[in-house]
């Protein structure tokens, strides 16, 4: 008698069946997928604008990303002309080769781009001022917006993002731009477009007064701008681009000028101030200015100084790692962070108040 | 040799110093050192004495022959060595001790009239020489003393809790934020030991020590007298420009240098600073080599320390200074 073979057939249940179809849909469409990278089908051309859902996705997935990303970031008071005054140059001096003059056509280069750079009048109408700090900041991926090129330094992103504002709430024609903003652009290492010289201040009191300042000093500021020591996003494209000869001969120039004078100011802690200055705050470990400044060229003359520009820089050396890469930042480093930031206001407007001459 | 390796060699040789007779209490150099010592070997000799004794005892009891084993274990044994001889083996142990120490009583200061301050800071000792004549004398991480005068310490700090601990000289007293705690030292024979820092007070404690130079007295009242005058000029032209660069790159400004406009109270006061056993509180040997290492590496050499690091200068100007603080003896 033969076996009688007895032939099991299992049956597939509903959801199983659905798993299989749907790993064959998927394997098809990875298929299909690397077929189409492969065969070169893609446009990679910017001649060629994106299709309409690319253009939608991307601009969801960029809005989203921004809206998140900049949440919790505190805002500075934007409406202050030493922000926006700043801004404006570092504006006219970098960001108007890609995004064009505010107001005057698009350079066709820059315009041939994709996505093409947008006119910044507008930039306030898609987002606020913390989502236009993080663009500027941080840059965006896959469209050339760089960015913000040094670490730890918001108090410059900050002075774009007033510009911007500035610029869309009074419009291109009214905002500032009293030269011609092309001629200033390409003036680009001129010291002078935000320094001034020969005893006119500069346009802000965020930007340090270089009369006078030893040669010494202001060799070492631009080599460490230029090698990336000392992080600034405004100076180090300036900087990147001068030879030794162009910076020796820059420091010399403004080491021969005259040291600015002092400036009144009854609103500080003027005191407090001088005797940091003088007697340090032994207490505290921290030695007096005087031990080196005003008696070393090597350490910047504070005399006249401006005292915006000296708090930010002592608010920099308050953060172990924001300016202290080289010898004389680590050196002022460990002061600074033993100063609290009240202090470090007081000493500055005290120095802001001083005339170099009296405290030879 | 490599510049890590140098480094490690020069902060060990004070750590194998440590190891010698210079910082030990069975070497006293010092009246309590020597109470203390004496106090120990009595403790030690009659604690093993009393050791062996109920080792033997306890030995007997075992291995004994039964007519032993039943005196042992009879109430007069008990009553004698049991509670008769701890009573007045500790009694008289304590009054001994009391006696020897000066329990409660302070050690009656010198008739010289010296005091000397030192206060405890992270992570060194500022030593300040308060004369009868009312002169203040201050120097840093070394303590003199005139061999056979009572030499009372005021001992303060100016942060943390340290204490001050020279086991040659006396037992240890901390240093308590808020007060003065006074010590009365005499030194009995001439010599250089070595104490340190006993009371855990932050990153570098293990780099806070000092040396105790012992002196006659005519020898330290012209110690004395030098260390109270001014810093000598500089002689050379290499420790001239050294100066220079001291003035003019900062140092004043926490370190006093008398006899030039350096007037900081941060840190040392290096006036004579070329004439001590040690540098940075006996972490470092006294040499150029080492003022030029500590400058340029202190955050290495003594971890945490309060001085910044000095990268600003070049080889030559490194050392011109270590020869101009070398200088100041």
């Amino acid at each position: 008698m033969s076996k009688e073979k007895i032939v099991k057939v299992r049956q597939l249940t509903r959801w199983q069946r659905i798993g299989v179809a749907s790993l064959f849909v998927m394997g098809a469409l990875v298929l299909a997928g690397g077929a189409f990278i492969l065969s070169g089908i893609y446009n990679i051309g910017a001649s060629r604008d994106h299709w309409s859902i690319t253009n939608f996705i991307i601009t969801i997935l960029r809005d989203r990303s921004v809206a998140v990303a900049s949440g919790g970031i505190e805002v500075p008071e934007l409406d202050d002309p030493d922000l926006y005054q700043l801004g404006e140059q570092h504006f006219l001096g970098t960001c108007t080769t890609c995004h064009g003059t505010p107001g005057e056509p698009l350079n066709p280069l820059y315009s041939h781009m994709l996505p093409k750079p947008p006119d910044l009048t507008g930039a306030f109408e898609h987002y606020d001022a913390r989502e236009v700090f993080w663009v500027v900041n941080h840059g965006l991926k896959y469209t050339g917006m760089p960015a913000w090129p040094a670490a730890h330094r918001p108090d410059e992103v900050w002075s774009v993002v007033s510009y911007l504002r500035r610029l869309n709430k009074i419009g291109p024609e009214n905002a500032a731009i009293e030269d011609s903003a092309a001629e200033q652009a390409q003036n680009l290492n001129t010291c002078a477009r935000c320094h001034e010289a020969a005893g006119q201040p500069p346009v802000s009191d965020l930007v340090p007064r270089l009369d006078g300042l030893s040669e010494a000093y202001l060799r070492r500021a631009l080599e460490e701008y230029r090698g990336g020591q000392r992080a600034s996003g405004i100076m180090a494209p300036i900087a990147f681009d001068m030879s030794d000869e162009e910076i020796a001969s820059n420091a010399a120039s403004y080491a021969s000028l005259p040291p600015p004078a002092g400036r009144q100011n009854s609103n500080a802690n003027i005191a407090l101030g001088r005797q940091i200055a003088r007697q340090g705050l032994p207490e505290q470990d921290v030695p007096a200015c005087q031990s080196c400044h005003g008696v070393n060229p090597a350490a910047s003359r504070l005399e006249g100084q401006s005292e915006r520009y000296m708090a930010t820089q002592l608010k920099l050396w308050q953060h172990a790692g924001h300016r202290d890469a080289s010898a004389e930042g680590r050196l002022m480093s460990v002061i600074g962070q033993r100063l609290t930031e009240a202090q470090g206001k007081a000493v500055s407007a005290y120095y802001a108040t001083q005339n170099a001459e009296e405290a030879q | 040799m490599s510049f890590r390796a140098s480094f490690a060699g020069l902060i060990c040789l004070p750590l194998l110093a440590g190891c010698s007779a210079q910082q030990s209490a069975f070497n006293p150099s010092g009246h309590d050192a020597e109470q203390i010592n004496i106090l120990f070997w009595v403790m030690t000799l009659g604690g093993a004495a009393i050791f062996v004794l109920v080792l033997v005892l306890a030995a007997i009891a075992i291995t004994g022959s039964t007519r032993v084993r039943q005196r042992l274990a009879g109430e007069g044994l008990i009553n004698w060595l049991g509670i008769g001889f701890p009573v007045v083996v500790l009694t008289a142990l304590l009054i001994y001790g009391f006696v020897l120490l000066q329990a409660g009583a302070q050690a009656e200061a010198g008739n010289t009239g010296l005091r000397i301050a030192v206060s405890g800071e992270q992570w060194w000792w500022r030593v300040t020489y308060r004369t009868a004549d009312g002169r203040e004398i201050e120097a840093a991480n070394e303590i003199h003393l005139p061999v056979g005068q009572p030499v009372t310490l005021e001992l303060t700090t100016a942060d943390v809790i340290h204490s001050f601990w020279a086991p040659s000289i006396a037992g240890k007293l901390d240093m308590i934020p808020g007060r003065t705690n006074q010590m009365t030292v005499t030194a009995t024979r001439p010599g250089i030991t070595r104490g340190q820092c006993a009371e855990y007070c932050g990153g570098a404690h293990a780099f806070m020590a000092f040396h105790v130079v012992a002196q006659t007295p005519a020898a330290f009242e012209a110690w004395l007298e030098r260390e109270a005058a001014d810093a000598q000029p500089p002689q050379g032209e290499g420790p001239r420009r050294g100066q220079e660069l001291f003035l003019t790159s900062g140092c004043g400004g926490c370190h006093t240098v008398r006899g030039t406009p350096a007037d900081g109270t941060i840190g040392p006061d290096l006036t004579h600073v070329g004439g001590r056993h040690s540098l940075a509180a006996a972490t470092l040997p006294n040499s150029a080599e080492a003022f030029a290492a500590f400058i340029v590496n202190n955050q290495h050499i003594k971890p945490e320390n309060r001085m910044p690091p000095y990268g600003i200068f070049s080889e030559e100007q490194l050392d011109d200074l270590a020869s101009y603080l070398e200088g100041l003896r």
